[in-house]
């Protein structure tokens, strides 16, 4: 335990509790501000996320078909949910979507943002190019893609002919649908997080990855030990963002495929649609909501586990 | 594309939200109904699907609105079009907000689940009787805009959807052009032959086009289904489509599609008209309104080379969906509402939106309309209307056809056979 002296120190102490009463009232002026600038957004916060959040968790323990108009069944919906196997399998091809589209597009993004950080001719262009998708309403995009799916005079038959191989029913196809919308998923989602691996990469001192190339770095090395370690605080930003990305892909699916055919492009977000202003159960959707908002929970926390289990080794 | 996303994904839970919105702002003036309608003054909340926002659109909308002005001269009208597939998410976020429409304008399908959910009101209460549109429309459709033997809509126009041959392609294809298929093994074969490919067997031209979108085989089905003696749902609304015909319909579909590949799954051409009206397929589905203009998007003379017919295997049937009207449950202006939807009943609307929503007017009357009998398609349809098979059943329907396209699409495609699928939407009609 330390003493502390409740004498007033000799010489200058006595400008020193005024002092500490006027950085006081600075750091509460600061947090006042602070407050202020913050509380937009945190109504915006509480009346559009927060608050409905709560009402999807009430809705989700009744059976009502129209929001306000249902009775409380408590835990039905989710054990209703538990034996429906049209909602399993949307979890399931949700989470292949997830798995097959969040790695490859932090990938190929990562790869597009170090070639555009090299001193390139057309660097600007290419750029405003990879981020034009990320701009573009996703209807826009969709329905171009769709012209790109068309089985009968689409681009991507007509590239499939070119080399000499059968017709592809892209979106009709049951086999070929999700992997066909994943591509446009991958393509649409490249611009956001190669700005954001820009940035990050352009944030790295250049004099540290100068002490490596001195002291005998290969290029790889440099990158595995002084670039990859730079931007690691942003693979885990990018990594959130791109997992709740990919579990609310909707308007992608509503526009080409409509869930279809056969249910295999019936993701999640789909389905939760579908229950909810199809078959008007809302209260079987909120509890589908409550589910994957667990869903996407878990898989975030186990992202900022192995951030923070990588910090601690 | 996150925020849109978790738009989607919250759009659930920000419906309630508006009912809590709603307890705010409904509690505004209330205007009680005139008696009198000529001074009569509120706004009368109209939610009609199918019809474009564009002028075409508007123009239809503002004749039935000019029609319903000549009894309420001072109520203004608000429309809101949309297209099928929003039509329940526009009823279900109203009626959370507490704000419900006051006429609302949707398929035969959806009279039944609309009334059981408390979205329309009963028009036996509001003084319209069964035996009064009994006189005025074809019998067929009086059953739909029942509940609980209480009517609750009535039918604007039918849309039916025929079937239509080429008499060229039948000759070319060496076959008769007098005797169209009659028999659903008759079309299978007939179809086959009337399939053309190219050097590396892509289609060039359809044998049979169901003129169908991707997930969206229902009403084709449906009426496979009635020409092999079956039908959807019994009288008192339980399921009756799990049976042997519903199995051999669904069988015939998938044969079609997936292994004589005279059809292509899904595809349309990009006005989205029916392919045998267009020369691109052989036989097919078809609308039953054509334009036999040679301007605008009329087919000239290529009308005089479709022939319409019905198949005959079991039962002669023609599918037939449509149109209703129905004023909303909680409305200010019921009287106002019920003139707003015989508005919608009136000859006129009935051949605007035919025109407009490839129908048919549904009145007694109007086979001498010079309407119907300029335009072959639709002549042929009213007088088959007495042949209708429907797809409607019951305060579930909406629920059921949920599942109903892509469920079908599983057989279609090859990953189920009929028999399971079958069985599963029984046990979902049932619920």
């Amino acid at each position: 335990m330390t003493t502390q002296t409740l004498e007033r120190p000799a010489g200058g102490g006595v400008d020193r509790l005024p002092a500490r009463r006027r950085r006081g009232g600075v750091e509460r002026a600061k947090a006042r501000a602070g407050w202020l600038l913050l509380s937009p957004a945190l109504v915006h916060s509480v009346i559009f996320v927060a608050l409905p959040g709560l009402m999807a968790v009430y809705l989700s323990l009744t059976n009502a078909r129209v929001a306000g108009r249902g009775k409380w069944i408590g835990l039905g919906n989710y054990v209703e949910l538990f034996g429906d196997a049209q909602f399993r399998d949307a979890v399931l091809r949700t989470l292949l979507y997830t798995v097959a589209v969040v790695p490859v597009a932090m990938a190929l993004s990562l790869a597009v943002a170090i070639a555009l950080n090299q001193k390139i001719p057309g660097r600007a262009l290419f750029r405003t190019l990879f981020y034009v998708p990320v701009v573009t309403s996703t209807v826009a995009v969709a329905s171009v893609w769709l012209w790109i799916y068309n089985p009968a005079a689409g681009l991507g038959n007509q590239v499939l002919s070119f080399f000499g191989m059968a017709r592809s029913g892209w979106l009709t196809d049951p086999d070929v649908a999700l992997p066909a919308l994943m591509v446009v998923g991958v393509w649409q989602g490249l611009g956001a997080k190669m700005i954001i691996y820009l940035a990050a990469l352009q944030s790295i001192s250049k004099d540290l990855i100068e002490a490596a190339t001195l002291d005998g770095a290969s290029r790889w090395q440099a990158f595995r030990h002084v670039t990859w370690p730079g931007i690691a605080p942003v693979h885990f930003f990018v990594l959130v963002t791109s997992i709740a990305g990919s579990f609310q892909v909707f308007d992608l699916i509503y526009v080409t495929t409509g869930g279809g055919p056969a249910h295999a492009t019936n993701v999640l977000t789909f389905d939760i649609f579908t229950n909810a202003f199809e078959r008007l159960h809302i209260g079987y959707a909120s509890a589908e909501t409550v589910i994957m908002l667990v869903f996407v929970g878990i898989l975030i926390g186990l992202g900022r586990l192995s951030v923070r289990n990588r910090e601690g080794s | 594309m996150m925020q849109r996303g978790l738009k989607a994904v919250t759009a659930t839970a920000l419906t309630v939200g508006l009912t809590a919105i709603a307890a705010c702002s409904s509690g505004g003036s209330e205007v009680q109904e005139s008696q009198d309608p000529a001074s009569a003054t509120g706004t009368l909340r109209v939610v009609v699907p199918n019809f474009p926002a564009n002028n075409v659109g508007q123009a239809v909308f503002q004749g039935i609105v000019d029609i319903f002005h000549k009894t309420y001269p001072q109520m203004k009208v608000e429309p809101d079009f949309v297209p099928y597939d929003n039509l329940n998410e526009k009823i279900s976020t109203s009626l959370a907000a507490g704000n419900n429409y006051d006429v609302v304008s949707a398929g035969i399908g959806w009279v039944q689940p609309l009334a059981d959910l408390g979205a329309i009101q009963s028009l036996t209460k509001l003084g319209v009787s069964t035996e009064d549109l009994e006189k005025s429309v074809y019998p067929a459709f009086v059953a739909p805009m029942k509940y609980q033997d209480e009517l609750y809509a009535v039918p604007v126009v039918a849309n039916p959807r025929l079937l239509a041959y080429s008499k060229s392609a039948f000759a070319e294809a060496g076959l008769d052009p007098a005797n169209p298929p009659q028999s659903l093994a008759e079309l299978r074969e007939d179809a086959k032959k009337l399939t053309k490919r190219d050097a590396k067997g892509q289609i060039t031209r359809t044998g049979f086009d169901f003129w169908a979108p991707a997930s969206n085989y229902r009403q084709q089905f449906v009426a496979f289904l009635g020409a092999k003696g079956g039908e959807m749902f019994t009288a008192d609304g339980q399921p009756a489509f799990n049976g042997d015909q519903g199995v051999e319909a669904l069988q015939l579909i998938h044969d079609m599609v997936s292994v004589d590949k005279s059809s292509r799954y899904g595809y349309q051409n990009s006005a989205k008209t029916a392919l045998v009206t267009t020369g691109e397929a052989a036989i097919g589905f078809a609308s039953p309104y054509v334009d036999c203009s040679t301007g605008g998007d009329g087919i000239g003379d290529k009308c005089k080379d479709l022939v319409y017919f019905n198949l005959k295997d079991t039962k002669e049937v023609m599918y037939v969906g449509g149109r209703v009207a129905a004023v909303g449950e909680g409305t200010k202006y019921p009287q106002a509402a019920l003139a707003f939807v015989k508005a919608m009943q009136d000859q006129k609307s009935q051949e605007a939106i035919s025109k407009l929503d490839v129908g048919v007017p549904i009145s007694n009357d109007a086979g001498d309309s010079a309407f119907v009998k300029s335009n072959p398609a639709g002549s042929f349809a009213w007088k088959n209307l007495d042949k209708a098979i429907f797809e409607y059943g019951g305060a579930t329907f909406l629920d059921f056809r949920a599942k109903f396209g892509p469920s079908l699409d599983e057989v279609i495609l090859g990953r189920k056979s009929p028999q399971d699928v079958l069985k599963e939407l029984d046990s979902v009609a049932r619920k």
